[in-house]
């Protein structure tokens, strides 16, 4: 029972710990805006093409009704707030 | 420029107000960008400028005044280009908006915080916007023209803000209501039947509007513990139910807990979406779970070790952010931080390095550096736009900035940046290299 919990505990943290993005992408994930990062500079409010983008409480919220997943607010973003 | 004498009138007007800040820059920026054997350049004089501040009325009222003037972003490609008929790049996509943002509102302080203001966005050179969410179908064309197109592009944006946070004891009430107005032109274009050319047959402009409201209640059962629960609801205004939007979260938080010489932070949120566009676009609606933990652990005097992770989980949806940095700060508050991220599960899993250094040479001269690369694994990429096989993106940021400080609050900077990103031919999220030099003045009171 140890060895297993101990087995288990070893695999989880060797999974976070290796980055190689075994996680597949799921269909149905949508962008997620980093509050702790973003600051509300909107510099992706300029680029996006679609009108999805709006600053709330300084922050930027992205519209999941307007967005079509180009990525541009994800390149431009200076602190990568935005994946 | 009008907007810039604006900006100058601020600053000597600066003195008058209870804290501000003001930023100016005067940019050269010259940009490339490849597409098969055209090589695209430019090089502009672009502006940044920025100033926020508040005037005092009494001791419960203040007038909130803010402008910026962001040119920076701009890049137009109608400098030489290796081949003249080439002159005008084909990808208008690659071409940046300016803006100018300016704002005014009034701040009540009593019953807590109380805010209105307003604001406005006005766009130059905006690219042009697909969105489907317009009404387009504004006229019938005439009979001479084939439909060919429309062409949207967004003019200005308003903003009505209401704010209003009240404190009762140990817990707050948020009301955080939001107006955003959408002026746009739609240029309908058409092909003539008898001269065979393409035109435009008609130009209209329209508004589309939301209201986007936010409350929250918070519950502080401890300085370092809360519990909360909130609503976003975006309301589409243009009789549009379908691209409404609900989000509903409960969230507990521990902030800045210290256990030794740890410094820890963690959230733990549970949320629940409610949109049709979203269920028909095929993202995650329903209940889903956030788990953010961030610690800082102290080495020694100055020296720290940060460490952050969050996962988002939810049906068929998983995904992870990592972040580890390391930061050394010295009494003269010259600084060397480093650090790596990655986001993996997501639709733009990418990795990044970063170092940023600020050395104080003397009390009055410091020169700052910042340096960053990130890179897009081609393994997540799921787009619904095109061929998504192979799309990957690099950025690589250089930066140095040199600033003399005259007093405590007043320096002089200048500095070079340049901004790699690598070139994919035909694609509309391309964005070209670029680098710029830079003069300017900030100034801060507080």
């Amino acid at each position: 029972m140890k060895k297993n919990l101990r087995s288990a505990v070893v695999f989880i943290l060797l999974c976070l710990g290796c980055f190689q993005g075994c996680v597949n992408p799921s269909k149905e994930s949508f962008l997620t805006v980093e509050e702790t990062s973003c600051i509300g500079c909107g510099a992706c409010v300029k680029v996006c093409k679609y009108d999805a983008i709006t600053i709330i409480g300084n922050k930027a919220v992205i519209d999941p009704s307007k967005c079509q997943l180009c990525g541009r607010c994800v390149k431009v973003c200076p602190y990568d707030a935005i994946h | 420029m009008k907007q810039a004498a604006v900006l100058a009138i601020f600053f000597l007007a600066a003195p008058l107000f209870a804290d501000y800040q003001f930023e100016f820059k005067g940019y050269d920026v010259l940009g490339e960008s490849r597409s098969g054997s055209g090589v695209y350049k430019s090089n502009a004089g672009l502006l940044y400028g920025v100033f926020n501040a508040t005037l005092p009325l009494s001791p419960a009222w203040d007038i909130l005044l803010s402008e910026e003037l962001d040119d920076v972003l701009r890049l137009s490609y109608d400098g030489p280009a290796a081949n003249p008929v080439d002159r005008i790049s084909p990808f208008s996509e690659k071409k940046l908006p300016s803006s100018n943002n300016v704002a005014a509102g009034l701040r009540f302080t009593g019953l807590g915080t109380l805010s209105l203001s307003f604001k406005n966005m006005e766009y130059w050179d905006a690219l042009p916007i697909y969105p489907e969410f317009l009404q387009t179908n504004y006229v019938s064309a005439d009979p001479n023209y084939v439909w060919s197109g429309d062409m949207v592009k967004r003019q200005s944006r308003n903003n009505i803000n209401a704010y209003w946070l009240i404190p009762i004891s140990d817990f707050s009430v948020l009301a955080d209501i939001n107006y955003f107005g959408l002026n746009y032109s739609l240029d309908q274009g058409g092909a003539n039947i008898n001269t065979f050319t393409d035109t435009v047959f008609g130009s209209w402009s329209g508004t589309y509007q939301d209201l986007w409201s936010r409350f929250s209640l918070g519950w502080a059962i401890d300085p370092a513990f809360n519990l909360s629960a909130g609503v976003l609801n975006k309301s589409d205004l243009n009789d549009n139910s379908k691209y409404d939007l609900h989000r509903y979260t409960v969230q507990m938080k521990g902030n800045q807990v210290t256990l030794g010489d740890n410094n820890f932070t963690w959230s733990l949120s549970g949320r629940w979406y409610e949109s049709e566009q979203m269920k028909e676009n095929g993202f995650a609606v329903g209940p889903g779970a956030l788990l953010y933990a961030r610690d800082v652990f102290t080495l020694d005097r100055g020296l720290f070790l940060k460490g952050s992770m969050s996962l988002e989980v939810g049906h068929n949806l998983y995904k992870e952010r990592f972040e580890f940095a390391f930061r050394k700060a010295w009494e003269n508050e010259s600084s060397v931080e480093t650090g790596y991220f990655t986001n993996q599960g997501g639709l733009f899993p990418t990795q990044g390095l970063y170092l940023r250094t600020k050395n104080y040479l003397t009390p009055r001269f410091s020169v700052s550096t910042d340096s960053k690369s990130v890179y897009e694994g081609p393994e997540g990429f799921y787009s619904k736009l095109i061929n998504p096989d192979g799309i990957r993106f690099i950025k690589a940021i250089g930066a140095i900035e040199g600033a003399f400080s005259i007093s405590k609050h007043f320096e002089f900077l200048g500095g070079v940046d340049y901004t790699y990103y690598n070139s994919m031919a035909f694609e509309d999220t391309d964005f070209p290299s670029r680098g710029g030099v830079y003069l300017g003045v900030r100034t801060w009171v507080q």
